[in-house]
C-alpha cells in the first residue's frame, strides 16, 4: 500500500472514531426517547381507568432503579400518594423513595439541593403560589413541556394550567389539588330568616349578618355569621383575598408582576375587613390557621365558611354539623356576572423535577409526574384520601367507587400504619367538578413571602388600630411598592 | 507553680480546646462570613459589605421588634422570677410530700417549648380555648375571651406561656440555694425576733441571690433569643404583629424569605444584643459579690 493510502486510511478512521464518539454524547435527552402519544393518544392514556405508559420508557429510563422525592409529612398522612407509588412501582420496577419533610423544610431543603446542584433528589416539593415561580425562574426545575400540548391542557383545570404556564414553559406536576367551596349550616341560615342560599359575596354579607343577630340571642356571642382563616402561616389571607379578587373577574399579578392596586383588589381588602369591624366574622379569623377556621365551622361556631372541598371529610367528627352542612360552588361578586364568575382558590401544592438530575431520571420523574396526573391515580387522591382530583373527569365518572382497588388500599394503608380507609362515593362531586372548571391560582414571583408578611401586617394593624381600611391598604401598597421596585 | 505544670495543663485544655472550636467559633465564623455575603436564593451569592446590617439597621420595623423583644423578655423573666421564688420558698418548707411536690413543679420542664406553645394556644384560643369557656361559663366574662385581638394582652398571653416552661428551671436553682443556707442562720433569725417576712427579706433572699441572679441571667437570655413559642402561638407574630419579636424576624428572614445574608446579620445582632445582656449581669453579679 501506497504510504498515500496508508495516511488516507488513518485519517478515515479517525473521522469515523471521532463522529462515533461524538454522535452518543450529543444525542438527545433520554426524556426524548418517549413517544407520549403512542401507544395511544396523550388525553386517551391519561383518561384510561387504568393508566397507559407511554412507548419508549423503557429506553429511556434505562437502569433507573429508583427515584427520591420530597414529600411534606411523613405518609402516614398521604395514603394516596403512598398508593400511587406503589401502583407506579408495579407499573415500571422503578422503586419510589419518600423522604418526608416538615412542612416548613420542603421548600429550603429542595433550595439546597438545587443550589448545590445535587442530582440525588429526582422530585422536589413545591407551594404553587409562593415558591413555584421562584423555582422555574431560577431554572432549577426541568421543564415539561412535552406533557402539556394544548390537548391535555383542555383536560384540566384552567386556573390550574394557567399557573404553571411560567414564560411559556411548563414545570408542574401534581402532589395535592384542593378546590374552594361555599360551606353553610342549613338550619342555621332557616333559623335566622335566610330563604336564599347566598349566590353572591354581598349576600353572603348580608346572611351571614342575618346568622350573627339570631345567634347572638339564641345561642351565644362566641357564635358568628362567617369564618375564615387570614393568618399569615400558609399563606392563607392571600388565598381568601384572592378568592375575593378573582371573584371580580380581578388578577394580583400583571405580565409576571405583583399588581394589587386594583379596583378589584380594593374590593377584597374592604370586604374581609367589613366583616370583621361590623362584627360579622370574629376578629380571631386573622389569626386562624386552615385548620382552625374549619374547626370553628365544625364545632358549629359559624354559620358560613369559605373552605377547601376537603374539609367535608372532616365534618364527621364535628357532632354539631355531621347532618348540618351543604356547600355550593364560591360566590360571584354580584348578580350580574355569569357563573363564571364565581371562581375560589385553588390549594396546589406540586411536584417539580429537579434540573440537576441526570437525563435518564428526569425521564423517570417525567413518567411518575405523568402518571400521576391520569384517572387511575386521581381516583385514589378523591376517593382514599378525600383531596379533589387534579383531573375533573374523575367527578363525571358514575362508577368510580367501583374502580378504586380498595384491597390494595388497604394494604397500603396497613403497611403505612394509617386508618384502613373506607369505601365511600364522591361527597358533593357537582359542587366539586362546578368548582374545579372555575378556580384559580396564580404564581406569584420571587420575593412573594414578603408581600404576603406585608399584606398579613396590615389586615391586623387595620382591626387593631382602628385605621381606616383604605388608608391601611393604601401604606401597604406603598411599602410593596417600595419592595417589589 | 512551675511552667512545666502550666504547660501540662495546657496540654489537657486542648480537647476541651478543640471541642470549643468546633462547636463555637466555626458555626459562629461560618454565620459571621454569611452576613457580608449576598445571598438571598434569587442572585449570585457575592460579597456585600455591610449591606445587609443596613438592611436591617434602616429597617423602620426594627425598633419595634426590639422593644417587643425586650418586652417580652423581661416581662417573661420577670414573670418567671416572681414565681419561681415564692414556688421556691414553699418547697422549702415543705417537709411531707416534698418529692411530689418537687416532682410537680418540675413537669413543665419535661415539655419542649413549642408543645408548650401550641398547648397554651389551644387554652387560649378564642373559639374553643378551655380558659374562655371557663370564665364564660363561670360568668365573670361576657364576651369570649380573645386575648390575640389586643396587642398588649396578646403579649401577655406569650409571655405566661414561656414563662410556664422557665418556672421550673428558675425555681430548682433558687431552691438549691435556699437549701445551701445554714439552718442556725434561721434559727437565729427566730431568736431576734424575726418572722417570716424579715427571714425572707434578710436572710433567705440575700444569702440566695447569687443563685438566683445567675439563674434569672440564663432565664433572660434564653428568652431573649425565643421563639418556639411565640411562634407556635402566634404564627407570624400575630394579629398586626403585635408579638414580633426578633427571633420571629430571624425566622421569617431565614425560612419565610429565605435570605441567608440578611438572616445572618440578624443572627450577629442578636448574639451581641444577648452577649452584652449577659455581660451586664455578670459585671453586676461579680461587683455585688
Amino acid at each position: 500500500m501506497k504510504k498515500r493510502n496508508v495516511v488516507t486510511l488513518c485519517l478515515a478512521i479517525t473521522v469515523v472514531l471521532a463522529l462515533g464518539f461524538t454522535f452518543p454524547a450529543q444525542g438527545k435527552e433520554a426524556y426524548k426517547y418517549i413517544n407520549w402519544n403512542k401507544p395511544k393518544p396523550m388525553t386517551e392514556r391519561l383518561l384510561a381507568d387504568k393508566y397507559i405508559l407511554p412507548k419508549g420508557w423503557q429506553k429511556a429510563t434505562k437502569g433507573v432503579k429508583e427515584l427520591a422525592f420530597f414529600n411534606s409529612g411523613g405518609l402516614k398522612h398521604d395514603i394516596a400518594t403512598a398508593i400511587n407509588m406503589e401502583l407506579f412501582e408495579k407499573k415500571t420496577g422503578i422503586r419510589m423513595k419518600a423522604l418526608p419533610l416538615g412542612s416548613a423544610y420542603t421548600f429550603p431543603k429542595f433550595l439546597s439541593v438545587v443550589t448545590s446542584k445535587d442530582p440525588s433528589v429526582h422530585i422536589g416539593f413545591i407551594r404553587a403560589e409562593i415558591e413555584y415561580a421562584h423555582v422555574a425562574a431560577a431554572g432549577w426545575a426541568h421543564p415539561i413541556d412535552e406533557l402539556w400540548p394544548p390537548e391535555v391542557q383542555k383536560l384540566y383545570s384552567p386556573g390550574l394550567v394557567d399557573c404553571i404556564n411560567w414564560g411559556g414553559h411548563y414545570y408542574g406536576g401534581v402532589n395535592v389539588v384542593q378546590w374552594y367551596v361555599l360551606y353553610y349550616r342549613p338550619s342555621w341560615l332557616k333559623k335566622a330568616g335566610v330563604t336564599k342560599i347566598p349566590e353572591t359575596w354581598e349576600e353572603v354579607y348580608q346572611a351571614s349578618k342575618k346568622c350573627r343577630e339570631w345567634a347572638k340571642g339564641n345561642l351565644g356571642k362566641d357564635y358568628y355569621g362567617f369564618t375564615f382563616g387570614a393568618t399569615k402561616a400558609g399563606h392563607i389571607h392571600i388565598a381568601m383575598l384572592s378568592a375575593l379578587t378573582y371573584s371580580q373577574g380581578g388578577r394580583t399579578l400583571k405580565e409576571g408582576k405583583i399588581n394589587l392596586d386594583t379596583p378589584e383588589f380594593r374590593n377584597s381588602w374592604n370586604y374581609l375587613l367589613r366583616m370583621i369591624n361590623e362584627d360579622v366574622a370574629d376578629v380571631a379569623c386573622l389569626g386562624y390557621s386552615w385548620n382552625d377556621y374549619q374547626k370553628v365551622f365544625g364545632m358549629g361556631k359559624a354559620a358560613m365558611m369559605l373552605g377547601y372541598s376537603v374539609y367535608a371529610v372532616k365534618f364527621a367528627e364535628f357532632p354539631e354539623v355531621t347532618k348540618d352542612w351543604a356547600a355550593v360552588p364560591p360566590p360571584k361578586w354580584d348578580a350580574k356576572q355569569p357563573d363564571s364568575n364565581r371562581v375560589g382558590y385553588i390549594n396546589y401544592d406540586e411536584y417539580v423535577i429537579n434540573n440537576f438530575a441526570d437525563d435518564k431520571h428526569k425521564a423517570a420523574a417525567m413518567l411518575f409526574l405523568d402518571f400521576l396526573r391520569s384517572k387511575e391515580a386521581c381516583m385514589y387522591e378523591l376517593l382514599v384520601e378525600g383531596n379533589d382530583s387534579f383531573l375533573p373527569a374523575v367527578y363525571e365518572d358514575p362508577n368510580i367507587v367501583d374502580k378504586v382497588d380498595w384491597e390494595l388500599a388497604k394494604k397500603v394503608a396497613k403497611k403505612i400504619k394509617t386508618a384502613e380507609p373506607k369505601k365511600m362515593g364522591i361527597t358533593m362531586p357537582e359542587v366539586r367538578a362546578a368548582s374545579a372548571k372555575t378556580a384559580r391560582i396564580e404564581a406569584l414571583p420571587p420575593g412573594a413571602t414578603y408581600v404576603s408578611d406585608i399584606l398579613s401586617e396590615y389586615l391586623g394593624k387595620t382591626i387593631m388600630k382602628k385605621m381606616d381600611p383604605d388608608k391601611s391598604l393604601k401604606e401597604a401598597l406603598s411599602k410593596i411598592e417600595k419592595f417589589t421596585h | 507553680m512551675k511552667l512545666r505544670d502550666s504547660g501540662y495543663g495546657m496540654v489537657l485544655s486542648v480537647p476541651g480546646l478543640v471541642i470549643l472550636l468546633l462547636w463555637v467559633l466555626i458555626p459562629f465564623s461560618i454565620v459571621f462570613i454569611i452576613s457580608f455575603l449576598r445571598y438571598d436564593n434569587m442572585s449570585p451569592v457575592i460579597p456585600t459589605g455591610l449591606a445587609n446590617y443596613k438592611t436591617v439597621l434602616k429597617d423602620p420595623a426594627l425598633p419595634l421588634v426590639l422593644a417587643r423583644t425586650f418586652i417580652f423578655s423581661f416581662g417573661s423573666t420577670g414573670l418567671t422570677l416572681l414565681t419561681s421564688v415564692i414556688l421556691a420558698v414553699c418547697l422549702n418548707r415543705i417537709v411531707k410530700g416534698s418529692a411530689f411536690f418537687r416532682s410537680l413543679v418540675v413537669m413543665p420542664w419535661a415539655v419542649p417549648l413549642i408543645l408548650s406553645g401550641f398547648l397554651w394556644a389551644w387554652m387560649f384560643h378564642p373559639s374553643f380555648g378551655p380558659i374562655g369557656d371557663l370564665l364564660m361559663k363561670c360568668k365573670l366574662m361576657s364576651e369570649p375571651l380573645n386575648i390575640y385581638k389586643e396587642a398588649s394582652t396578646a403579649m401577655a398571653g406569650v409571655i405566661i406561656a414561656d414563662a410556664w416552661r422557665r418556672i421550673p428551671f428558675l425555681t430548682i436553682i433558687t431552691l438549691a440555694g435556699l437549701q445551701s443556707i445554714p439552718p442556725n442562720l434561721y434559727e437565729a433569725a427566730t431568736v431576734d425576733g424575726a418572722d417570716s417576712f424579715h427571714t425572707l427579706r434578710y436572710v433567705s433572699l440575700p444569702l440566695a441571690s447569687r443563685p438566683i441572679l445567675i439563674g434569672t441571667l440564663i432565664t433572660l437570655m434564653f428568652s431573649f433569643r425565643s421563639i418556639d413559642v411565640i411562634y407556635s402561638m402566634t404564627p407570624g407574630g400575630g394579629i398586626g404583629k403585635c408579638t414580633y419579636v426578633l427571633g420571629t424576624y430571624l425566622f421569617d428572614y431565614m425560612y419565610e424569605f429565605l435570605n441567608y445574608g440578611v438572616a445572618a446579620s440578624i443572627s450577629v445582632i442578636l448574639i451581641i444584643l444577648t452577649f452584652g445582656i449577659g455581660a451586664f449581669f455578670i459585671y453586676y453579679t461579680l461587683k455585688k459579690g
